[in-house]
């Protein structure tokens, strides 16, 4: 074509000037049709690009090995400030050495005036810098290492570390040095257990008005010989163990007390209550975890000591390390309904670490903890999913281990006198196939189970990701919806495409179509507001409905033959829903007239508490019926309208052939239109399917939206798109449950996207076989 | 089936035998026509019945309903309108389960009763009547009230009592409306433009500081200076508020509950005032039509329970506007490419298909993309270039209209491709052909003979779209949708447009207001006229697209070239 126009018009300028426009518009609309489609794609790679760092390993870096100078090796205790900046370490002499992470060689130390002297024995460390010090001649020493930043004004953060003392603590009638100490900072002050090298263990209590008597005394804090159980400053002297102290653990609010002895016994002190004996005592705890099917027995379960105990934050797990290199997870369950303490279990295990595990700490933040074993290993792992998410090695026997503020870092103290710092990224340690798609025992339930509850404001909280239960609402209520949608759409379609007369079809269609786009936000605005409470007692009228039409339809049909003649001119063939509409609707009416004598006849006057007593589950009023008839009435227009074209695009010859053969126009319809048009009806189901999947609103508003695994139709559900509208204006950028949510919309795009194209191949593929006959 | 058929063949269709007997009627399955025919009545009646209820519930709801004054069997007394009958299912001794029927009403007078509505049973109710002087009252705070006038006073005075008082009543009313109003614009606009001044300043004077220019000593003090002048401004406007309003706050009604409480409130504080009882059925009109336009046209009261809308429909509107900006040209020039340039072959349809089946993937994912791109990355990248002054204060950071309007553009542009496609298809072949055989080049056959006969199909695609992207709720509420919104995307103060802005819409104020509102069960005939508002807005756009369409038809049919 343009061919024939060059001769004609070469060399004008006019012809030059529109040539070049012409290919410029060609660019133009070549670059924006492709940065359109482009865009397109560019969706579903950005939803994949934020999903994907859910898979990032955590990683640790190259280990940087700073040697302490000392005149002797052994060092208590790590830690670093808030920002990760500065390091302290505690010496035996007393001393609290500060060195600059970003410049080893900067440091300093601080002394704490109430050890005058003593060398310290024992060390703990506990929330806002404050450390327990016990010394060799049986005193505890408390002091608050405070990091005091002030920033200047180009932004730059300059930390000066001070040492506040707070007490020193004499215990009665003791000499002997402390071999143990472990302290927190609870709601009513300090509490710390000590254990002294002769083997006695004291409880005690420091109220903040303790501490205050305790400066006017110069911080000295001398304990009675008798126990002291209230007042400012308690002291509580505790049963002692039956053999050697191994290791001690105890949880944030110094309520429970965890004491391994070398007995093979795993001493569990509930401190609150002020009994002489342990709240419980677990033998052979190592042979637990092969007895409750955790791991295969073996002849090592009985040797097994354990050598090290810390309590996680959040005062539900208590990690148990051995000297085999074992560690485990333990978990308060309930045994009876009715207990209200819980005794403790093993539930997880974790890898096994190469020779004994010797120390434990967990993070002040989330749910992961670091253990060091003899041989110098180190694990990272994450208590939840019970996965080691990374391990590394250090030269020499390690002691002591810190995990960062930030949870940046981690550093592990030797034997040897060397501190091995190390970076840690570890940015989504919450999540795992298992977390997302399998059963997992949380802390504070008695078995393993599907849980979705995101976010809570502590730290402390545990995420529970489980997508089990948003999948299973989605399919629910897609379930529910097409329940109700298909058969009524489908049959409805049917009837417009071959029986009803082609006026009436003229204006049925377009009504329906326009319903197709009436926004969900309406529909679940009535369904919760108007259509749950009219529904909440008339469940037994729904039900007598379903059963009454069909029966009133057959006799409808049947007493039709015996109409005179004057009603069916009137209603003719293809105009029988006109006789029908009020018919249904006078069902319906008859269904609420009925509703209330169904219910005394069969369900003994009460429908939810038969309910209740026949299935044990409690009938809602926002439930999944009220939810399936509402996402009907966002399906069935989509339904009918694709069927109805399925069913009126079979060639009218076969129809034709069928009626000169002699069968009725129902078998016809049944027998040769449907088979034929099965296809197109498959797709059109499939499309109403992703729309129910998808639809968030109705679910929102109609359902109680609550996140619990049921199957029951009396409960509602919380859909995976109802869950992101509702958690998403909450997660914060760049986090798991970020991600989470984007993985949730993830798997409704693909499961949507998968099933339209399915659909639309299917309904491609018929339409040129009708096109080819 | 070969049974069957022999079945059929008795009962011919063609009726030249006797009539079927009932038993051939069901062996050729008429029954089954029957229960499809079912089926459809069950659809419409559904349809029907969905449409029903929200018009009915919706449309009621300005229209001034009777007040009807009830005496109870134990003396006391109830003025209210009669909202629903029910049954109350009450447990007698010996487990017997007895229904009493109950009737609510709405008391309205919430400062008082603490509640709107209250159930009485209906055999503790004696007699009722309908006396001409209750007054139904709609007030600023507090919802409605409902009782008799006793006196008008102004100050301390008695002004006037009985009939006088109605008469003073309706005489003071406008004036003192007219007065609200002023007082409304100059602690609006007034002081908003003084607060946006005095903010403007502030940003200057950190950016200034930040530059650390060798005259930015100067520029600071000026600036400060404007902050204090400012300061000085909004000062003489508080006082003149306060002039206004204690000239408003003179007048006061007293009113009296059924149960004879007594109640003086200040007429600043009454919006509208009316007798049902003696009011004819134009005076109802009157009163219907008044009361559906200061809906249309108010802003929101009492956390959004009362009030108007316009704020949420100005917000849909113009959200909708955006987006159809957006994505007419980028549907357009998508259908272009894909029908007239792209090489047909297995990519171009594989796109198609991709394309038609982005419009059913569920709009709460184009929500979540829009969030993460939109807001994050685009609107955080835009900060940090344009508007670091005031970070860590989110400008485009943050949802706002302009996002989610493009998130919608993203979602309906599929709706526009597909019908702007088909559209340019069913420009006949011999037109183009026409147009390129006189010489015209291709882009010159595009722009002159395609897309004007396509245009209707195109318009139809972006009606739809329009209708599409009204409705829709889910993606908005992550991407800039709030239940509140101070100020509107467009107002008086430069740049005049505040894309930025976060924005109402009628969708979510009927999800926030039906199912967020402390008082659900006083606020529901807000909610059903604000759905009708929507279901005509979205079934309006609907029907526009549908009778385009046909309209097309019809010109093609006729067209020469088919």
């Amino acid at each position: 074509m343009s061919r024939l126009a060059k001769p004609f018009h070469a060399s004008s300028p006019a012809s030059r000037r529109l040539k070049l426009i012409d290919r410029l518009a060609d660019a133009a609309i070549r670059l924006g049709g492709v940065s359109v489609i482009f865009a397109i794609a560019l969706i579903f790679v950005f939803i994949v690009r934020e999903i994907v760092p859910l898979s990032a390993k955590s990683t640790i870096g190259e280990g940087q090995v700073h040697r302490i100078e000392t005149d002797e090796a052994a060092l208590l205790l790590a830690g670093s400030d808030e920002f990760e900046s500065t390091e302290f370490i505690v010496k035996r002499n007393g001393a609290i050495e500060l060195h600059s992470l970003a410049n080893w060689s900067e440091s300093s130390v601080l002394r704490s005036q109430l050890l005058g002297g003593r060398r310290v024995s024992a060390a703990s460390l506990a929330s806002r810098g404050i450390m327990f010090l016990g010394t060799d001649d049986g005193r505890i020493a408390i002091v608050e290492l405070q990091f005091n930043a002030t920033f200047a004004d180009d932004a730059r953060r300059t930390i000066t570390p001070l040492l506040k003392e707070l007490a020193l603590v004499t215990l009665p009638s003791s000499t002997g040095p402390i071999a143990r100490v472990v302290g927190r900072t609870n709601d009513s002050g300090l509490a710390f257990v000590a254990q002294t090298s002769d083997r006695r263990l004291f409880a005690v209590n420091i109220t903040q008005q303790g501490l205050d008597l305790a400066e006017d005394e110069k911080g000295q804090l001398s304990a009675p010989e008798e126990d002291a159980l209230d007042g400012p400053f308690q002291v509580r002297s505790l049963a002692a163990p039956s053999s050697e102290v191994v290791a001690l653990a105890i949880d944030s609010q110094a309520d429970r007390l965890f004491v391994a002895t070398k007995d093979g016994v795993l001493h569990h002190w509930q401190l609150g209550d002020t009994t002489a004996k342990p709240f419980a005592e677990y033998e052979n705890p190592g042979l637990l975890a092969a007895s409750l099917g955790l791991r295969e027995p073996s002849e090592r379960d009985s040797s097994r000591q354990i050598t090290a105990l810390n309590v996680l934050l959040g005062d539900q797990s208590l990690i148990v390390g051995y000297d085999d290199g074992s560690i485990e997870d333990w978990l308060g369950v309930r045994q009876g309904k009715n207990d209200i303490l819980r005794r403790v279990r093993p539930v997880r295990l974790f890898d096994s670490m190469p020779e004994a595990v010797v120390a434990l700490r967990s993070s002040g933040r989330d749910k992961t903890f670091l253990a060091a074993a003899a041989d110098g290993s180190v694990h990272l792992a994450y208590v939840t999913s019970g996965k080691t998410l990374a391990s590394y090695l250090v030269a020499g026997h390690p002691l002591e281990l810190a995990y960062g503020a930030k949870l940046t870092s981690a550093m592990v103290i030797t034997q040897e006198g060397n501190l091995d710092y190390r970076a840690v990224s570890n940015p989504h340690p919450d999540i795992s196939m298992g977390m997302l798609f399998g059963k997992v025992w949380y802390e504070g339930y008695d078995q393993p189970e599907y849980i979705w509850q995101s976010s809570s404001g502590s730290d402390a909280f545990e995420p529970k990701f489980s997508l089990v239960p948003l999948i299973v609402g989605t399919l629910k209520g897609a379930f529910f919806g097409l329940l109700f949608a298909i058969p009524i759409a489908l049959l409805a379609a049917l009837y417009t495409s071959q029986f009803l007369s082609s006026t009436l079809r003229a204006t049925i269609k377009p009504l329906v179509e326009v319903m197709a786009a009436l926004p969900s936000v309406v529909i679940g605005f009535l369904a919760g507001l108007w259509l749950a409470p009219a529904l909440d007692d008339k469940l037994p009228s729904l039900l007598f409905f379903g059963v009454v039409v069909p029966v009133v339809i057959l006799t409808v049909a049947g007493l039709w033959h015996y109409a005179p003649r004057v009603l069916k001119k009137v209603f003719p063939a293809g105009r029988e829903v006109f006789v029908l509409v009020p018919v249904v609707a006078l069902c319906g009416w008859a269904a609420v007239i009925a509703g209330p004598f169904v219910e005394r006849l069969v369900f003994a006057g009460d429908f939810k508490q038969w309910v209740y007593d026949a299935f044990s589950v409690r009938v809602e009023q926002r439930n999944s019926i009220v939810v399936g008839i509402a996402m009907s009435l966002a399906v069935i227009p989509m339904i009918f309208t694709l069927s109805d074209d399925a069913f009126s695009n079979v060639p009218k010859s076969f129809s034709s052939a069928s009626l000169a053969l002699g069968a009725s126009r129902w078998q016809t319809a049944f027998r040769v239109i449907v088979p034929t048009a099965s296809p197109g009806v498959f797709s059109a189901i499939m499309i109403g399917f992703g729309r129910a999947v998808g639809e968030t609103m109705i679910v929102l508003m109609a359902t109680g939206n609550t996140p619990i695994l049921s199957f029951s139709p009396f409960n509602g559900m919380r859909t995976l798109s109802a869950n992101i509208a509702v958690e998403m204006p909450e997660a914060p950028l760049g986090e798991t449950h970020y991600r989470i949510l984007f993985l949730a919309a993830f798997l409704l795009f693909v499961l949507t996207f998968v099933v339209n194209t399915i659909a639309d191949v299917v309904r491609q593929r018929l339409r040129s076989k009708f096109q080819a006959v | 089936m070969a049974r069957k058929i022999t079945a059929g063949r008795v009962g011919s269709p063609l009726g030249f035998t006797a009539p079927p007997s009932l038993h051939s009627v069901f062996a050729r399955g008429e029954q089954w026509v029957w229960f499809s025919g079912a089926a459809l009545a069950g659809a419409i009646i559904l349809i029907a019945g969905l449409l029903l209820i929200i018009v009915a519930n919706g449309a009621g709801t300005f229209w001034p309903k009777s007040l009807v004054l009830v005496e109870r069997a134990d003396q006391s007394k109830v003025l209210g309108i009669v909202t629903e009958h029910g049954v109350l299912r009450e447990e007698t001794p010996g487990n017997h389960v007895r229904e009493v029927p109950q009737t609510q009403f709405k008391v309205a007078n919430r400062d008082l009763f603490g509640s709107d509505f209250v159930w009485h049973r209906d055999e503790t109710l004696a007699q009722a009547s309908q006396p001409n002087d209750a007054i139904a009252m709609e007030r600023l705070e507090n919802g409605d009230f409902f009782g008799f006038l006793k006196s008008i006073k102004n100050g301390e005075t008695v002004v006037a009592t009985g009939d006088e008082a109605w008469r003073v009543l309706e005489d003071q009313l406008p004036a003192i409306t007219s007065l609200r109003g002023q007082i409304s614009t100059l602690q609006h606009d007034d002081v908003g433009r003084i607060n946006s001044a005095i903010r403007s300043a502030e940003l200057d004077i950190k950016r200034e500081k930040a530059n650390a220019g060798a005259r930015s000593a100067d520029v600071i003090a000026a600036l400060e200076l404007q902050i204090v002048d400012a300061k000085q401004r909004y000062e003489v406007l508080t006082a003149q508020v306060g002039i206004l309003q204690s000239q408003a706050n003179v007048w006061a009604a007293v009113m009296e509950t059924a149960d004879g409480r007594t109640k003086e409130i200040a007429l600043s504080s009454i919006v509208d005032v009316w007798r049902p009882n003696q009011m004819g059925i134009r005076a109802k009109l009157k009163h219907y039509f008044r009361h559906a336009w200061s809906f249309l046209t108010e802003e929101p009261r009492e956390s959004n329970q009362e009030g108007g809308i316009f704020p949420a429909l100005f917000g849909t509107v113009m959200m909708t506007l955006i987006m159809t900006f957006a994505c007419t040209p980028l549907g357009v020039i998508t259908a272009l490419y894909l029908r007239e340039y792209a090489k047909q072959g297995l990519v171009v349809r594989i796109v198609r298909i991709a394309v038609n089946n982005l419009a059913g993937v569920p709009s709460i994912v184009f929500g979540v993309f829009g969030l993460g791109f939109f807001v994050y990355f685009i609107g955080g990248n835009v900060d940090r270039l344009f508007y670091a002054e005031s970070l860590p204060t989110p400008t485009y950071g943050t949802g706002g209209i302009l996002w989610a309007s493009l998130t919608l553009a993203l979602l309906t542009v599929p709706v526009v491709i597909v019908s702007a496609e088909e559209a340019i298809a069913a420009v006949p072949r011999g037109m183009r052909e026409g147009s390129l055989a006189l010489g015209a080049s291709k882009f010159q056959t595009i722009t002159r003979i395609v897309l004007p006969g396509a245009l209707p199909g195109i318009l139809t695609g972006v009606i739809l779209a329009m209708a599409r992207g009204a409705g829709e709720v889910a993606p908005l509420m992550i991407t800039g949708v709030v239940k509140l919104a101070p100020e509107l995307p467009i107002d008086g103060q430069f740049p005049f447009f505040h894309l930025d802005r976060k924005f109402m819409h009628l969708g979510f104020h009927i999800y926030d207001v039906g199912f967020q509102s402390p008082n659900v069960e006083a606020s529901k005939p807000m909610v059903f006229a604000t759905t009708v508002l929507l279901i005509l807005i979205v079934v309006g756009l609907n029907l526009a697209a549908i009778r385009l369409r046909n309209h097309i038809r019809r010109k093609y049919q006729m067209g020469a070239f088919n």
